[in-house]
C-alpha cells in the first residue's frame, strides 16, 4: 500500500537529517578507516596473508562502527520508501516499534555484508603492491560496472521495490517489520555490493567516491522496477526531480505533452 | 484515491484473501482505541465539526486475470443476498491492469494494486444503530462473476483507516 505523501515528507525529512549527521561522524573519527601492513608497501601479500594481516591489525569494534556509520550515511535515504511503508501500515503507538524492527533487519544484513566486503576489500588493496592499488581498483570498477548493468542486478532492484502487506497486530506484527527488513536488506546489498566497495579501494578520496555512489544507489532507487535487462543507470531521475521542482519555485509551467489533433471525421462527397 | 493528512490505521485482517468461485469473506480487527476515536468524532459531529473519514483499503491485490469487477460489502449478513442490502455496499473496483501490475519485474514489482473506499457513510450507520460497539468489521467480497482458481486472484491485506478532521 502506498504511504501517503506526508507521511512520506515527514520520513524524508528524518531520514535525510540523519544520513547528513553520519556523513559528519564519517569525516571525524568514528569514520571508517582500515589499518594496512607497512611491509604492503613494496610488495604483494598472498591473501592468506593478507586476509590474517587485516584480522591482526584492524580491531573489530572499531571496524563495525565505522561500517555503520558508512551504512547510515550512504543507505538511509534509501529507506525513505520502506520506513513510510511501514509506518503507515502500522497502528500509531506501535510505528516506532516497527521502524525500530525494521532497521535492525536490515542493518543485520549489510552487517553480514561488511564482513565479507571489508575483509574483500582488505584482500584485494594487499594483493597488488602499495604504488599499483590502481590495478585493484580498476579491476574493482570493471566487476562494478558490469554488476551495475546486469539484469541480475535490476531482478535485485525490483525486489527491493516489492513493498508487501504487513500484518497489523501482536507478534506477527513485530515479525513482518523484521522480516521486511531482512528481505529489502537483502536485496539492497545485492545490488549496492559493488558501489560500497569501490571506494574502499582507493587509497584516498574516499568520501568523495562515497558520495557519488550514495548519489547514483540514490538515483536508481527514484526508478521505477523494470524488466530485467542490460542499461545503465544514471542520475536522470534525480535531475528530472530537480527541474520539475526548479520550475515549479520558478512558476513557469512543466512542460506537457502537446494535446493529440482533434478527431477529423471524413466528409463524404 | 488521495486521503490526505491525519490518516492513521484502525484495523486490519490477520491473513490474506483468496478470492475464488463466488468471493471470499474475511474479518477486520478493529483497534478498540481507534474505533473508540471515531465513534467519538461521530457522537460530536456537528456543522462546525465534521466527523473523523473512514477508508477500506484493499491492498496489494495480485492475479493473473484483469476481466473481474469486485463489489465490497460491509456487515453482509451471513448468507444474505448482496442485492438485497445496498446501504452495505462499499464499492466496486476493477482489476484492470491487475495481471501487469502482479508481475514481479513489472512496474508495480508485483505489488499489484490497491484500492481505497470511503465508508465514512457505513460506519456512520453503524455507529447511529450502536453497532460500531464491535471488534470488527465483516467485509465480504463479492466477483461480478465467478472467479475461477487459475485467476489466482488474492488480497495482501484488507483494512481499515480514519481521516482526522
Amino acid at each position: 500500500m502506498p504511504a501517503d505523501s506526508s507521511e512520506l515528507t515527514r520520513v524524508s525529512k528524518l531520514v535525510f537529517a540523519a544520513s547528513g549527521f553520519a556523513w559528519l561522524l564519517m569525516l571525524g573519527p568514528t569514520g571508517l578507516s582500515m589499518t594496512h601492513c607497512p611491509m604492503q608497501e613494496s610488495g604483494a601479500l598472498a591473501p592468506v596473508d593478507a586476509l590474517q594481516m587485516f584480522l591482526a591489525m584492524n580491531s573489530l569494534g572499531p571496524l563495525c562502527v565505522g561500517w555503520a556509520v558508512m551504512l547510515a550515511a550512504m543507505m538511509l535515504p534509501l529507506l525513505t520508501t520502506p520506513i513510510a511503508h511501514v509506518r503507515y501500515s502500522s497502528f500509531r503507538h506501535r510505528r516506532n516499534r516497527a521502524t525500530a524492527l525494521l532497521l535492525l533487519g536490515y542493518c543485520g544484513i549489510w552487517m553480514l555484508a561488511g564482513a565479507v566486503l571489508l575483509p574483500l576489500a582488505a584482500v584485494a588493496g594487499m594483493s597488488v603492491p602499495g604504488s599499483s592499488w590502481w590495478i585493484a581498483a580498476l579491476a574493482a570498477l570493471a566487476i562494478t560496472v558490469v554488476w551495475q548493468a546486469s539484469p541480475a542486478r535490476q531482478i535485485c532492484i525490483n525486489r527491493a521495490h516489492n513493498h508487501r502487506a504487513l500484518a497489523a497486530f501482536g507478534f506477527a506484527a513485530d515479525l513482518d517489520a523484521f522480516r521486511f527488513g531482512l528481505e529489502h536488506g537483502f536485496w539492497c546489498a545485492g545490488s549496492c555490493w559493488g558501489l560500497m566497495l569501490l571506494p574502499m579501494l582507493l587509497p584516498s578520496g574516499h568520501v568523495a567516491a562515497m558520495i557519488v555512489a550514495a548519489v547514483l544507489m540514490f538515483c536508481e532507487r527514484l526508478e521505477p522496477a523494470a524488466p530485467p535487462a542490460w542499461r545503465f543507470h544514471g542520475i536522470a531521475p534525480l535531475r528530472r526531480i530537480l527541474l520539475t521542482r526548479m520550475r515549479r519555485w520558478l512558476h513557469r509551467p512543466v512542460p506537457m505533452r502537446p494535446p493529440p489533433p482533434p478527431f477529423a471525421p471524413e466528409m463524404r462527397p | 484515491m488521495s486521503m490526505g493528512k491525519n490518516r492513521e490505521l484502525m484495523g486490519a485482517n490477520t491473513q490474506p484473501v483468496s478470492v475464488v468461485g463466488s468471493g471470499a469473506r474475511t474479518v477486520v480487527r478493529l483497534d478498540p482505541k481507534v474505533r473508540g476515536k471515531v465513534a467519538a468524532s461521530l457522537a460530536s459531529a456537528s456543522e462546525t465539526q465534521f466527523p473523523d473519514h473512514v477508508y477500506l483499503n484493499l491492498e496489494n491485490v495480485r492475479g493473473v486475470r484483469d476481466a473481474h469487477v469486485l463489489s465490497v460489502y460491509i456487515n453482509l449478513p451471513e448468507g444474505g443476498r448482496p442485492g438485497d442490502h445496498p446501504e452495505l455496499l462499499a464499492g466496486s473496483v476493477a482489476l484492470f491492469g491487475l495481471r501487469r501490475a502482479s508481475r514481479k519485474d513489472g512496474e508495480h514489482a508485483g505489488q499489484g494494486l490497491s484500492f481505497t473506499l470511503d465508508i465514512t457513510d457505513i460506519v456512520d450507520a453503524l455507529h447511529l444503530g450502536k453497532q460500531l460497539n464491535a471488534d470488527s468489521l465483516h467485509v465480504t467480497i463479492v466477483p461480478n462473476r465467478a472467479v475461477p482458481e487459475q485467476a489466482e486472484i488474492t488480497i495482501g491485506r484488507v483494512s481499515v483507516y480514519r481521516q482526522g478532521q
